[in-house]
């Protein structure tokens, strides 16, 4: 019942990966590699690669370098600082390229801020996080002990550095800067507002401007080899991982005293934050005023809300409700099959948002006319791109809800449906409301997709900045970009508590104190000698 | 009065046989323990009994009831067999007042029978608490009281002392044996651990590839276990060869003579005695000591404050282990020469029946 529900829903969640290679086998082999080896494909390969690896270096040197700082250091106002790091993981991407694209006439009033490295200096400083966040919870949560047994050994702080603690967080280097790569080879407001020819923008292009439908499905198609490549490599620096999990108990990180070199460490983290958060920044305060106050700005800013609401909610529905038994069945049956579906689910996320509405406009024209043009068709692209934010919390809700639980309940002579609702339900219900609240943002700020299935005469946030970015309207889009940004930093501060590097507790302490009175170790202790004496 | 009743019960999960026709009775009140290794079947034998699990052969009783049999299978929730799980599993969003009355009833006398289980376990006047506010040992006394709370006709404890400290875990093993007893409870601990069988339990059953091996008092299974890997599993044993004719019951060793307990004298065939260091009397070369004894050297010396496991090196054999009560007045050093010899019956197992054990054996053996 619950396999087949997941069956069903994981089905779901892949019709735009199997409709796509359907299509491409259809049009026959040999078509399609004479239709990929062409000058024009090779130059947008190399585009996107290039981009990739420009990105994911420049995160890989940002990311890790603030990790290290904010968790291992003395440099000054370190919390505050793991905070803010987090931060640009709030701004979409598109969103940024707008940003930076509205105030840059404030620097050079001829050359446009346009092209490969602004793109690039952009995404860097915007995907940065997703190498940061797992850095930084990877270097808090590592065992201490392995660098207090190097440093016995007679190693110094820098060897240590070097030989043990980097080495430790080496699967969360490797499986960040991966997710960066994903992310650029994904994004796409970052790249058409910045005009760099990658494959998401040829893909629009060729579909909307030249209505070369062939042409799209080919570049999609590559794009998704290109994506399914490096997502195995991610799932390899994944498992890799998992030796490395400490099981040591964690106590508090003593932080290495830098000296003199603290500042240094702070004025990068500063230079950081005023490039990544400063830049929107600016471009708020110059271009909201003026957005808001233009003639019927506020009518078209609720009409737009409006249009994201009621997409996004559908969006929502539909994807909880494929979540929900793909989460119970990986959380409650650790079988083969519930890892595979459960990876199938991740890997749907990992596709582009362009790939995935490109191939639902497609199914939605060949197969399911009545629901092209609906919210529904879009609703199914929502869900197949945050199956897993849903499947998570789920698998995370079913977490604080374990079977032993329930088995405690049923032995006190509750039934089963007692059982679920006295405990099951008031101990998941948290957890699948905050995952739905998650998967309800994500969809408030998804572009491509929404710009290829909205039903026409729906505007959402997304599509209204993009197009006034478009037209160097900045004004116009400036409220947009405002109200997103405000919508996205909300998860972000769910995803940056999680890992544990903000301030929340990280171990919840039992009052010791309790114990002396009912527990008496002191008289307990003698008799330790003799009870272990006794177990050999 | 039987409480408990497990007939030949068996169950198997594909090809790995889990139980192997398990037989089990307890009476009401009694308090038995389940000892085995991990991996031997107990817990398996408690799910099921509880109903979490169907079996494939057999049947359970319980007060007269018969509550599973192959393909019939009473659910969970209408045996009334209370669980107190390893980790306790409190119910995180409910007090802890609300947890011990969570199989009771809305009746009158909730609440007081609420506050009685809660100071059976030491905990009155904690119901208004939430779990998270108690350390691990306060949760397992919740747990407890919970079980205990809709006067269940058995509880079943599933190593419920595993998670906790050392220091814990001796206080609250008498603590939750004087509560169940008080409360007139007939209980089943499983656990791997045998100092906590022997020293809770009325019964202990020994456990070993979903079979019981021995199902006694806690005196019987340490002093005369059925066979050679009880006797190991349950302390630290030496199984000396033994030479001599049948129906003498003094016999020769390597750590002279061994006198075998009255119903075994007619054991042939060159059969192996159990030793115990309990058993094992040390003195001194030159002091006064039995013809009999034989003469060693201290090895090494574990000590444990109180007592202390001496190592001898005895020629012609191996090692032999001595369990001594910590005395200042003869305490020896290693490198003393000292005289050994075995007090006591011993219980002895034919020949065949220790080879057919032994090399599953990880405890050390002299022979």
């Amino acid at each position: 019942m619950l396999t087949a529900g997941a069956l069903a829903a994981t089905a779901v969640a892949l019709i735009p990966l199997v409709y796509l290679l359907l299509r491409t086998v259809q049009a026959g082999l040999p078509a399609w590699w004479d239709r990929v080896t062409t000058p024009r494909v090779a130059e947008l390969t190399m585009t996107s690669i290039l981009l990739g690896v420009v990105v994911s270096v420049g995160c890989l040197v940002v990311g890790v370098g603030s990790a290290y700082l904010v968790t291992r250091t003395n440099v000054p106002g370190r919390g505050l600082f793991a905070v803010v790091a987090a931060l640009p993981l709030a701004v979409p991407s598109y969103v940024a390229a707008f940003t930076w694209v509205s105030v840059a006439d404030l620097w050079s009033s001829t050359a446009r801020f346009e092209g490969f490295w602004p793109a690039a200096l952009v995404l860097t400083l915007y995907t940065y996080p997703y190498v940061y966040l797992p850095v930084a919870a990877a270097l808090v949560g590592a065992d201490q002990a392995q660098e207090e047994v190097a440093r016995s050994l007679g190693r110094g702080p820098w060897s240590t550095l070097f030989t043990v603690t980097l080495p430790q967080v080496r699967p969360a280097v490797a499986g960040g800067s991966l997710l960066a790569v994903l992310y650029v080879l994904a994004d796409f407001g970052a790249v058409s507002i910045l005009r760099v020819d990658t494959f998401t923008r040829a893909i629009f292009t060729a579909f909307t401007a030249g209505f070369d439908r062939i042409g799209a499905l080919t570049l999609s198609t590559l794009l998704l080899l290109l994506t399914l490549v490096i997502l195995t490599l991610e799932s390899r620096t994944r498992r890799s991982g998992a030796r490395y999990s400490s099981r040591g108990t964690s106590r508090p990180v003593q932080p290495a005293d830098l000296g003199v070199w603290r500042w240094a460490g702070l004025a990068g983290l500063l230079a950081v934050a005023a490039a990544a958060l400063g830049v929107p920044a600016l471009s708020m305060v110059r271009w909201v005023g003026a957005g808001v106050s233009r003639p019927d700005s506020v009518a078209d800013v609720a009409a737009a809300a409006a249009g994201s609401l009621s997409v996004s909610l559908a969006g929502t529905v539909v994807t909880m409700l494929l979540a929900v038994p793909v989460g119970l069945l990986a959380a409650r049956h650790s079988s083969r099959l519930s890892a595979a579906l459960e990876r199938a689910a991740y890997v749907a996320h990992s596709l582009p948002g362009i790939v995935v509405g490109l191939s639902l406009v497609f199914f939605g024209v060949t197969v399911a006319l009545p629901l092209y043009q609906t919210t529904w068709l879009l609703a199914l692209a929502y869900a197949t791109l945050f199956l897993p934010l849903g499947v998570a919390a789920v698998i995370g809700a079913a977490g604080q809800a374990p079977p032993s639980l329930e088995e405690v309940g049923q032995s006190l002579g509750r039934n089963r449906w007692e059982v679920f609702r006295t405990i099951t339900l008031p101990l998941t219900m948290p957890g699948v409301g905050a995952g739905a609240a998650l998967v309800f943002l994500a969809c408030m700020k998804e572009l491509p997709a929404t710009l290829l299935l909205r039903p026409t005469g729906l505007d959402t946030l997304a599509t209204e900045l993009w197009q006034a970015t478009g037209v160097q309207r900045y004004a116009e889009a400036a409220p947009y970009a405002f109200l997103l940004v405000v919508l996205a930093a909300l998860p972000t501060w769910v995803l940056a508590r999680r890992t544990g590097v903000v301030g929340a507790p990280r171990l919840e302490r039992r009052p010791e104190v309790l114990d002396l009175v009912t527990e008496d170790p002191g008289d307990n202790r003698v008799l330790t000698g003799a009870g272990t004496g006794g177990e050999q | 009065m039987t409480a408990v009743e497990i007939v030949q019960v068996g169950k198997s999960y594909g090809d790995v046989v889990a139980l192997d026709s398990v037989d089990l009775t307890l009476d009401t009140g009694e308090f038995v323990a389940v000892l085995g290794p991990s991996g031997c079947g107990k817990t398996t034998l408690l799910r099921c009994i509880a109903g979490f699990e169907r079996i494939d052969h057999g049947r359970i009783t319980l007060g007269g009831r018969v509550v599973t049999l192959p393909g019939v299978h009473m659910p969970p929730h209408r045996r009334h067999v209370t669980v107190v799980p390893q980790d306790g599993a409190l119910f995180p969003h409910l007090s802890v007042a609300d947890n011990v009355g969570y199989g009771l009833g809305r009746g009158r006398g909730k609440t007081a029978r609420v506050e009685e289980c809660l100071e059976l376990v030491g905990l009155g006047g904690l119901g208004a608490r939430m779990p998270h506010e108690l350390s691990g040992g306060q949760q397992q006394r919740v747990a407890v009281a919970r079980a205990l709370a809709p006067h269940p006709p058995l509880v079943l404890l599933d190593e419920p002392f595993s998670a906790l400290d050392a220091s814990l875990r001796t206080g609250l093993r008498e603590d939750v044996r004087r509560a169940l007893a008080e409360d007139g409870a007939t209980a089943l601990l499983v656990t791997h651990d045998q100092g906590e069988a022997l020293s809770m339990a009325h019964r202990v059953a020994v456990m070993r590839d979903g079979r019981i091996h021995q199902f006694d008092t806690p005196a019987e299974v340490y002093r005369h276990p059925v066979d050679s890997w009880v006797a190991q599993f349950v302390g630290e044993a030496m199984l000396l060869p033994l030479e001599g004719p049948a129906g003498h019951a003094e016999r020769m060793s390597r750590l002279g003579v061994v006198r075998l307990r009255p119903d075994l004298v007619d054991l042939a065939g060159g059969p192996t005695a159990l030793v115990r260091p309990e058993q094992v009397r040390i003195v001194r070369a030159g002091t006064l000591a039995p013809g009999h004894a034989v003469p060693g050297r201290v090895a090494q010396i574990a000590y444990h404050g109180h007592d202390a496991l001496i190592t001898v090196d005895v020629p012609g054999s191996q090692t032999a282990m001595v369990r001594v009560i910590d005395d200042p007045v003869t305490a020896v050093e290693p490198g003393d020469d000292v005289r050994l010899w075995v007090e006591g019956d011993c219980t002895a197992y034919p020949a065949e029946a220790v080879a057919a054990e032994s090399g599953a054996t990880p405890l050390p053996v002299v022979g």
